[in-house]
């Protein structure tokens, strides 16, 4: 396959030209159907294979607040995780992205971290200065069960 | 011969190939060194990480400054080392994994074109091996080259797909597009002299949102056609493959004068395009100066009177891993000295059985190769800040989660590096004389 010299301008011969031709098809077939997932999904929030050189969530016509709070005891408010002394600044960058990996990841280790806690809800609430709809989201983690609900909206 | 085959296979300017993988490398090799470590403290922080693929969250462990900045290391040495010399197609294999490695253990890195990297990276290992002596001594030598053609193919699905974002509403608005721009003042002037042609504003920017995403589809139809340009007697080839360079410069290039965070992506678009697009003289040129380096070693290697012998290879192999282990011994930052350990050591074994194989002439070009790759990486991380960067950064983190006495250390270490006018003396002193007052140190 990697073609040296003298015979450097030869194609490869027959059989391996045929191999090659569907790995390359087969190559293609992948490239384009990767980035058409996300095209095709109602949650677009998993920019990272699409393509879209300006992400939509990044440059976004609203701002994002995120917050994580822990329930035990059957509280009807949960304790708030304090995200800037636990998270990296990045991670928080995520979380404000509603990347659905970090949050159900954070979500667990919260969980994890300390066994009184009966259940961890992370909520993001966008903003947009019009004061037109925005998306919230809501992702609430069951930590005995391991269930796990989520809603969005706009707000 | 089908249209297919004859597509994928017919030959094409073995310059294009050539200079699409070498600019690459290099700048791969400079990309890893002065924009991936400087943020490698941020791997691992709090505990917490999540990687690009569940399996890899499975069997990997919790990444670690160290393990990143120490990786980033090896491999811009390694993309340094087949730019200079070609490698192997083992050597482009590693590289592969290696970089992706690098990005997949965290989406802390969510760059979309370093995974666009490894696809290319994932194209070079099944690259024509060329040299540039083969290439201008023969003159407009022609190869058939799948992989290349395979990688114009995969730009035009990257472009392909940018330009169907552009269909929607927040971009063909404008919206996008203001956001980008605000906070640039030259942008403002000109879009202000524009203004005074009569155009309402509104419309300018649909104009402009449009315009990008025509170019977009002009680059992306190019990199499909302008893979004949060298052989094809259309005369619409050249000039649309003239567009599509313009396009792309434009495009790529003005995103630098904007302060979006996209790293080097401007600048490896402006190196594929111009690989795909520039006439073949132009590129000969190109690389007939920049290999000026390499070719003379080579030329002084084999016209050496005294033969390379095996012993002469395990010498200049085993200075060559000195030198590697020393600049990252001295580069005083997390993983370099296991870097540096690790790279030398290949570098000795890999002299060592060259040797002993009797096939001396690679190993010491690698070896030579190898140290001048890390005198580059010493004389990069000196000219830039990337140490000062790098513990910035950690300070940022730490002054947040972390307390006052290891905000001064990480100050501490900052502050050797410090370019001119950008010291930290003064917080590093109020530190002290706050950590001596609550002795909380």
């Amino acid at each position: 396959m990697v073609a040296r010299c003298p015979d450097i301008a030869s194609p490869p011969p027959g059989l391996l030209r045929r191999l090659i031709s569907l790995g390359v098809a087969a190559y293609l077939i992948w490239q384009i159907a990767v980035p058409l997932r996300y095209y095709l999904r109602e949650n677009r929030r998993d920019e990272r294979f699409a393509w879209r050189i300006f992400s939509a969530l990044v440059i976004a016509p609203y701002r994002c607040d995120v917050r994580v709070a822990e329930v035990s005891h059957g509280e009807q408010l949960g304790r708030e995780v304090n995200l800037e002394r636990t998270l990296h600044d990045a991670w928080i960058g995520l979380l404000k992205v509603g990347q659905d990996a970090v949050v159900k990841r954070f979500l667990r280790l919260r969980c994890r971290s300390d066994p009184l806690v009966d259940a961890v809800e992370f909520s993001r609430t966008c903003r947009r200065e019009d004061r037109a709809p925005a998306p919230h989201l809501r992702v609430r983690l069951e930590c005995r069960s391991g269930d796990i609900t989520t809603h969005e909206e706009m707000q | 011969m089908t249209a297919w085959d004859r597509y994928w296979f017919d030959p094409v300017a073995a310059v294009r190939p050539y200079v699409l993988e070498r600019a690459i490398l290099f700048l791969l090799a400079l990309d890893a060194w002065v924009q991936f470590v400087p943020h490698g403290g941020r791997y691992g922080a709090g505990g917490f990480n999540v990687a690009h693929f569940t399996w890899l969250d499975a069997v990997q462990p919790l990444p670690s400054p160290a393990l990143h900045v120490g990786l980033m290391l090896i491999v811009g040495g390694l993309a340094w080392v087949i730019a200079c010399t070609g490698g192997t197609r083992w050597l482009r294999v590693l590289l592969l994994v290696l970089y992706t490695y690098g990005w997949a253990m965290s989406r802390l890195d969510a760059y979309q074109h370093h995974y666009l990297l490894s696809l290319l990276l994932g194209a070079f290992v099944f690259f024509p091996q060329v040299r540039a002596a083969q290439l201008l001594d023969a003159g407009g030598r022609r190869i058939s080259a799948w992989a290349y053609v395979l990688v114009a193919a995969n730009v035009a699905i990257v472009y392909t797909f940018a330009a169907v974002t552009k269909t929607e509403a927040g971009w063909a608005s404008g919206a996008v597009l203001r956001q980008v721009t605000q906070g640039s003042p030259w942008f403002q002037d000109v879009w202000s002299w524009v203004l005074e042609t009569g155009l309402r504003n509104d419309t300018l920017w649909e104009l402009v949102a449009r315009a990008v995403a025509l170019m977009q589809i002009v680059i992306a139809v190019a990199y499909l056609v302008a893979i004949r340009s060298d052989a094809s007697r259309a005369r619409w080839v050249r000039p649309l493959a003239w567009a599509a360079l313009v396009a792309a410069v434009g495009f790529h290039g003005s995103l630098l004068l904007f302060t979006i965070e996209i790293r080097w992506f401007s600048y490896y678009m402006i190196a594929i395009a111009a690989a795909f697009f520039l006439p073949e003289p132009p590129l000969r040129g190109i690389v007939g100066l920049a290999t000026v380096p390499v070719r003379t070693v080579a030329q002084r290697l084999a016209s050496s009177p005294r033969p390379a012998t095996g012993l002469r290879t395990v010498s200049v192999a085993l200075s060559a891993s000195c030198i590697v282990a020393l600049v990252g011994i001295h580069l005083d930052l997390p993983g370099a000295i296991a870097a540096g350990l690790i790279c030398g050591g290949a570098l000795a074994v890999v002299g060592l059985v060259a040797a002993l194989r009797d096939n001396p002439e690679r190993a010491r070009r690698v070896a030579i190769a190898a140290a001048a790759g890390a005198l580059a990486l010493s004389a990069a991380v000196h000219v830039l800040p990337v140490r000062f960067q790098y513990y910035l950064y950690v300070v940022a983190d730490l002054q947040r989660r972390g307390d006052a006495g290891q905000v001064l250390a990480a100050y501490e270490k900052a502050e050797p590096y410090a370019p001119r006018g950008q010291s930290r003396q003064r917080q590093i002193e109020a530190l002290r004389s706050h950590l001596g007052t609550h002795g909380d140190r």
